[in-house]
Parts: structure tokens; C-alpha cells; sequence
């Protein structure tokens, strides 16, 4: 096969791929249907194109994906009414893009299973094979298969609709979006530096984004949670050296990816554009300071502890009003960063979360008050939940008591 | 598509307040609109008897099918485009913010109906079919549903019958702080599942009783009977 056929027919597997698929869910109603065909369309066109490329290869995928449903449907003896459906379904078709954008609110419906939806978008939208899906999540092929099978007979069973939300339901609804590619995202950022296969989860989260701002272009959070992706992401080649984890303060900054850093930058500037921006572009503002900054010193901690504040009163999670404490502690000095900390202490959720201690412990070091500080250290060695966060919090340790007091 | 509503009591829900209460106008709005094609109150879970057979023996136990803090109050029958239209029905219903209720579909094929005779005093009793962990399994040799319901039909005893779709295609909807929660799952998560209901109209619940007795899947299940609101 010459190259530029292969080259071709890669490209047009990953930008039209979903378009077909999406395409006959709409007109049949099928998902495994439409995927398996879409999917013998491409093979076919690897045996076949590199003897005679099509004039049109977009249309000549498109058009064999269909016949393939339709011969199917003709030896499943599915003729007349259902047949006669079809072609009324393809006299009017609305944009391609109108199916891909419901094919990705039908696979985040909130009537599925949280795991479904994330399964589904994967599968279906992104395109990943089962066997793909399954080795990301750390699960057998038979298990993803049954997460799958489970999924698509409930959209059917249930009558979950095939469609993009009206006015009323779609704000709500896109949280849902946002919210599984997010998780996505956070699958594969949170992968270790062997766990390849997890680890690409944080590719296909942001390659699921820039379709979803593509074909909403002017929702802010659908901006803002791919530069969120973006600007988390390009820190990845600095978060490990060859003993484990680096935070954020120890990282070596020039080895982010400069491209991706300047990208999510962009866009947070576009999102910032779109109204009042919601909890993803605020976070994405945040990880914007960090970007923008050459060092911990540099950064405009000020700045970060404002964007917490906003967050808060949109997301009042424990994890934020934590976050949102040490950015104080940082902005203006360790007693005032200390002082949130420990009204923190009386919530149930956070009374005995390692990371509050670790923190306070931190923030007690860089007062001087080194005996509280060990004693913070302790507790906080104490509520780790497993090895690995131990591991974790020793290395903390270690370099905090051995730090010279920096902010005042 | 047509779903069953299950209007169930939820102990975490909000308080009942009665301005919020707008029961008469969700009634009222979906006889209106045609969504709802029937529904009725039941009397408290306590007020249940589940029916089960084993080895042979009648065994009748005080209670629902299952021990769960929330319980079943009432249903509704209502016909919808599809499950965004069905959840948006539930949702308004008052019994969202002061319960939970369960959006599950059913099919068409195991839809009963026969007429109400007039043949003496009648009550309506409430049945559930629900499959039991400790149940005899199914023998289709032996276990005829429908030579039972062909018989209650012909006594004029089961009104109306439906064969649900499986408690993993049920949708729960809560509204709470006036934002409507759609989530996976039936009402509460139990061992034993709902897979059909009936209505039975009976002289007393003696007769409920003794009919859901007979019915096979007392045997490879286990059959909740509950009388409607108010018992007279």
C-alpha cells in the first residue's frame, strides 16, 4: 500500500469513523449494528483502496457502511416497513454533526450506570475496541463486554432517546458530558508511568473534547474543561523521575509540553469570553497560574486563592475549601493558610483526610513551629489509606522539614 | 412506550410540605395531556402480606417483598415518547421531592386486561410478582403462568396484568433543592427484583391471598399482596 493511501484512510478513521456510526444509530436504532458495519467499511477499504482509490473516500465509506446495514437487514428479513423507514430517515438527515452531538449525550444519559456511560463514550464515540476499553479500566474483555451489552440494551429496553436535549435539559445534561470526560481524563492523568494503557485514557478524554467544542462552540465549559485537560496534561512528562511522583512546587517546568501549555492557555482565554465561566473554567484558570508561572515563587498565588474562592461558592466540595486553604496559605503567609486549615478540621468530610494534615503540617514547618509540624506529620502518616500514599507522604516529609522557611 | 411509575416513600427525602403538595394538578395535567392512563394509592407497606411456596407449603409473612427503608406508596401507568419524556413526567410529580420514584418500562406482550364483573362485593388488591433468593428455581413444565392467568381472567379476578422489563432497566427521579436527580437503578437495591405486577379485584384479602397462592411464581418467586387506599 503506497503511504498516501494509508495516510488517507488513517486520518479518515479518525474523522469520520463517529460520524458514520453516529449517522446509522440515528437511522437504525442498532448500536451494534452500526458499529460493526462502520467497522467492516474500514477493513473493506484497506483491502480495497490500496488497488484503486475512491474519488470520494468519505462518501465511499459512508455509502458502504450502509449497504452493509441494509444487507444485514435484508437477510434478517427485516424488509418493508422497517426498510421503508430507512429511506425516509435518509431523505431528511440532519448534519452529521447533530448525530455525533447526540450520540454523545445518549452515551452520558444520566439513566446509565456511571461506568456505562464511560464505557459507551469510549467505545462508541471515541472508537477504542472493547478490548481497549477493558485493558484501561483494568478489567477482563468478558466483563467490558457485559458493562457494554448492559448499557446498549437499557438505551433500547428503557427508551433512552437518541438525541440532542432540548433547551430546558441541556445545561443540566452537559454537566453529565462534562462530567464523564472529565472522569475520563482523571483515569489516565492519575496512571503511574508504567500504566500505559490507563495512561492513554488522558489522550482519548481530550481528543472526546475537542469534538465536544467543535460542535459546541459556544458553551464555556465545553472550552474550558479541554483547556483544563490541556494545561493538567502537559505537565505529565515532569510529574515522575525515576523514584516516583513529583509534585507540582518540585517539578522541573521545562520539560512541560510546551504545545499543549500554550494551546490550553488559548483556550482559556476563549473561554473566559463565554459569560460567567463554571467550575471547569475556573479550574482551568487555576492551572492557567501555574502554567503562566516559571517557578512556585513566581506564581500569583493571590490570584490562585481568588479563583478558589469563586470555585467554592460553585463547587463547595471539602477538596476545594482544602485546596482553597492552601492557596491562602501560600498568598498571604502559613498562620493565615493554618487558620482556614483547621476551621476545615470540624468537616466530616475532612476530619480525617491525610492530605488536611499533610498541609497543615507544611504550612507549621514554614511558620517554624517544628514540634506542631512533626506532630502534624504524624496524624497525617497515620490516616494514610495505603502503602503508596505513605510512601508518598515520608517524601513530603522529608523535604518540608528540610526547607528553609520561604513566604513569609 | 409505555413505563410504570413507582411511587415510593424515601426517609432522606424532603419534608412534606402541603403547598408543595400538587398532586390533583399532576393528575389533572397528565389526563389532560393523555400520558396517564391509570394509578392508585396503596395502603402502607406495613399493610402488606408476600405470599411464598415452599415445598409445597403456603407460607403468608406479614411486610413487603423486601426490608427497605423506602416503600412502595402508589403507581401510575403512563404513555410516553421516550424516557426524557417519562422522567420529565415523574419529576413533576409531587411525590419526587417528598420520595423517589421509579420510572421502569414494560412490554406490551405481557399486558392483560379483562373486565370488572359485577358479581357482589369487590375490593382491588395489588400484586407484585418478584423473584425471591430462596425460591424453588423455575420448571416450565410445571410452572404454567398462563394457564393461572387464563383461569383468574375467566373468574374476572385479575383486571390487569403487565410483565416489566428487568430492574436493571429501571430509572430512579428525585428532585431535590428543586433539581431533578436521574440516576441508574430501581427505588431501593434489593436481592429480589419486581418483574411483574397485577391487579386483582377479590371478595377480601383472604381470596388475594389464596389466588396469589396458586400462581407459580409463589413458588419459583415470591408475590406481595397489598390492598389499595382506602381499605374498605
Amino acid at each position: 500500500m503506497s503511504d498516501e493511501t494509508a495516510r488517507v484512510l488513517t486520518a479518515l478513521e479518525k474523522t469520520e469513523r463517529g460520524r458514520l456510526v453516529a449517522r446509522l444509530i440515528r437511522i437504525t436504532g442498532d448500536w451494534s449494528l452500526a458499529e460493526d458495519c462502520v467497522q467492516d467499511a474500514i477493513v473493506r477499504a484497506w483491502k480495497l483502496w490500496p488497488l484503486e482509490m475512491p474519488e470520494k473516500p468519505a462518501a465511499w465509506l459512508a455509502v458502504t457502511a450502509r449497504n452493509l446495514a441494509l444487507d444485514r437487514w435484508r437477510r434478517a428479513k427485516l424488509e418493508g416497513e422497517k426498510l421503508r423507514l430507512w429511506d425516509a430517515e435518509e431523505t431528511s438527515p440532519p448534519s452529521g454533526d447533530d448525530d455525533r452531538l447526540a450520540l454523545i449525550f445518549t452515551c452520558c444519559h444520566p439513566a446509565l450506570a456511571l461506568e456505562g456511560q464511560v464505557a459507551l463514550t469510549l467505545r462508541s464515540v471515541a472508537g477504542l475496541t472493547t478490548q481497549d476499553v477493558a485493558r484501561a479500566f483494568l478489567v477482563s474483555e468478558a466483563t467490558m463486554t457485559r458493562r457494554l451489552t448492559r448499557a446498549k440494551t437499557k438505551i433500547q429496553a428503557a427508551g433512552i432517546p437518541f438525541a440532542v436535549p432540548d433547551d430546558a435539559q441541556k445545561y443540566e445534561r452537559l454537566q453529565g458530558v462534562l462530567g464523564v470526560l472529565y472522569l475520563l481524563f482523571n483515569q489516565g492523568n492519575d496512571a503511574g508511568p508504567d500504566e500505559h494503557a490507563r495512561a492513554t485514557l488522558a489522550g482519548e478524554a481530550i481528543g472526546l473534547g475537542r469534538l465536544l467544542k467543535e460542535l459546541l462552540p459556544r458553551e464555556g465549559e465545553a472550552t474550558g474543561v479541554l483547556s483544563l485537560m490541556l494545561l493538567t496534561n502537559c505537565r505529565r512528562p515532569a510529574r515522575f523521575d525515576g523514584k516516583g511522583p513529583v509534585t507540582l512546587d518540585r517539578q522541573d517546568r521545562t520539560l512541560w509540553n510546551r504545545v499543549q501549555l500554550k494551546e490550553g492557555l488559548d483556550l482559556l482565554d476563549e473561554a473566559l469570553t463565554r459569560g460567567k465561566p463554571g467550575p471547569y473554567t475556573l479550574q482551568a484558570a487555576i492551572a492557567g497560574c501555574h502554567a503562566r508561572a516559571t517557578s512556585v515563587e513566581q506564581t500569583d498565588f493571590g490570584l490562585i486563592a481568588g479563583l478558589y474562592s469563586k470555585l467554592e461558592s460553585l463547587l463547595p466540595t471539602p477538596v476545594v475549601r482544602l485546596n482553597h486553604a492552601v492557596a491562602v496559605g501560600f498568598a498571604q503567609g502559613p498562620e493565615a493558610g493554618l487558620t482556614l486549615l483547621d476551621a476545615l478540621r470540624e468537616e466530616p468530610g475532612l476530619a480525617a483526610y491525610h492530605l488536611l494534615f499533610a498541609a497543615r503540617a507544611d504550612f507549621l514547618g514554614r511558620a517554624g513551629r517544628w514540634s506542631e509540624a512533626t506532630e502534624s506529620w504524624e496524624q497525617a502518616l497515620a490516616l494514610a489509606p495505603g502503602p503508596w500514599e505513605r510512601e508518598f507522604l515520608e517524601g513530603r516529609r522529608t523535604y518540608s522539614l528540610n526547607q528553609i522557611p520561604q513566604f513569609p | 412506550m409505555k413505563y410504570l411509575l413507582f411511587i415510593c416513600t424515601d426517609p432522606e427525602a424532603e419534608p412534606y410540605s402541603p403547598e408543595k403538595d400538587n398532586i390533583r394538578d399532576w393528575v389533572a395535567e397528565m389526563g389532560a395531556n393523555g400520558r396517564r392512563i391509570d394509578g392508585m394509592r396503596l395502603r402502607p407497606p406495613a399493610d402488606a402480606s408476600t405470599v411464598r411456596v415452599r415445598k409445597g407449603e403456603v407460607l403468608v409473612s406479614d411486610g413487603p417483598f423486601a426490608e427497605t427503608k423506602e416503600g412502595i406508596a402508589g403507581f401510575d401507568l403512563i404513555e410516553c415518547a421516550d424516557l426524557d419524556q417519562a422522567v420529565a413526567c415523574a419529576a413533576k410529580h409531587p411525590m419526587a421531592r417528598f420520595g423517589r420514584i421509579e420510572v421502569r418500562p414494560f412490554t406490551e406482550q405481557g399486558l392483560v386486561t379483562g373486565p370488572i364483573p359485577h358479581d357482589g362485593p369487590r375490593a382491588l388488591f395489588f400484586q407484585l410478582l418478584c423473584t425471591d433468593s430462596g425460591a424453588e428455581p423455575y420448571q416450565p413444565a410445571q410452572d404454567n403462568v398462563q394457564t393461572w392467568i387464563d383461569e383468574m381472567v375467566s373468574r374476572g379476578i385479575l383486571v390487569q396484568g403487565y410483565v416489566l422489563r428487568s430492574k436493571q432497566d429501571a430509572t430512579l427521579v428525585r428532585v431535590r433543592n428543586d433539581k431533578v436527580l436521574v440516576t441508574d437503578g430501581p427505588f431501593a437495591e434489593t436481592k429480589e427484583g419486581i418483574q411483574g405486577f397485577g391487579i386483582l379485584a377479590c371478595r377480601d384479602l383472604a381470596e388475594a391471598i389464596e389466588v396469589s397462592s396458586r400462581h407459580p411464581a409463589a413458588r419459583f418467586g415470591c408475590i406481595e399482596v397489598r390492598a389499595f387506599w382506602p381499605f374498605s
